[in-house]
């Protein structure tokens, strides 16, 4: 075995190893100044084609309602720190949610996922409703899913959060059902 | 069941509010100007509505009755009372 040894700064040594190999081998380190923890020491050949790089997940197991017709905060959030500035973020919300009208007509109950100025990602919306004329004071429960896809072109942290709201056609109430159905958000790092 | 969420907005119809859980305190109010809840209130009117619930099937059950009564009356037999209201 050969090796490069290298003095520590203060104590101790670091060993550079070559493998055990019969042929010539060529190791060739980045530019710039790192560590071989960061972005820029990252074989990008290994890295890229869309692969997963991290996964942050947050929940909420308390119900959460509104009548709001313009969307609140639905207290679920997560925040994401994108190990490169070109990868891109999936986010997956999932939840129960029972929506109730206290007259009749259009009954909808909406969701977005917004960056934390409360710019919807995009893709990042669901509306989920019924139209019933007749009935008095409908009401319906739903299981919902909703994606979107954010490129935040940073390496600094993100904070991606779930709103809601009823509708902007009358009194409705929006209610998440968290307690049943666990609330879920994902920030899923996507390589570019 | 009626729900603190139907409660309240049999309280405060057409007003726009938020809720977590069942925290009538803390309720954000997105109206302006309205008069909070208290628990009391919300409780005494998720009474009051299970009660409306209640007499409003009463009264469809006794209808249904009435009209299985009715029908009998004119000669139709269980089978084509079934075959009409679907059952007995």
């Amino acid at each position: 075995m050969s090796a490069i040894r290298l003095r520590g700064a203060t104590s101790g040594t670091t060993d550079v190893v070559a493998a055990a190999i019969a042929g010539d081998g060529v190791l060739t380190l980045p530019s710039g100044t790192g560590t071989l923890a960061t972005a820029a020491f990252v074989n990008t050949a290994v890295a890229a084609g869309g692969k997963v790089l991290q996964v942050v997940r947050a929940t909420d197991s308390t119900n959460r309602a509104t009548t709001s017709t313009t969307f609140v905060d639905a207290s679920l959030s997560v925040t994401i720190t994108p190990t490169a500035d070109t990868s891109n973020i999936l986010l997956i919300h999932s939840c129960g949610i029972t929506v109730g009208n206290s007259s009749s007509g259009y009954t909808f109950g909406q969701q977005q996922i917004t960056d934390s100025g409360n710019t919807q990602v995009s893709g990042a919306k669901s509306t989920t409703g019924t139209r019933n004329y007749t009935t008095s004071s409908p009401s319906f429960f739903a299981s919902v899913v909703l994606m979107g896809w954010a490129s935040p072109a940073t390496t600094s942290a993100t904070t991606y959060k779930v709103r809601f709201m009823g509708s902007t056609l009358g009194t409705i109430s929006n209610t998440l059902e968290n307690a049943n159905i666990t609330g879920q958000l994902f920030a899923i790092e996507v390589a570019a | 069941m009626i729900t603190t969420v139907e409660a309240v907005a049999s309280l405060r119809p057409n007003i726009e509010w938020s809720m977590s859980g069942d925290d009538v305190a803390g309720i954000t109010w997105h109206t302006p100007n309205v008069e909070p809840l208290t628990e009391a209130e919300v409780a005494k009117e998720m009474k009051r509505l299970e009660k409306a619930l209640d007499a409003e099937q009463a009264t469809k059950d006794a209808a249904r009755v009435s009209a299985v009564a009715k029908l009998a009356a004119l000669g139709l037999d269980a089978l084509e009372v079934q075959a009409i209201i679907g059952s007995a």
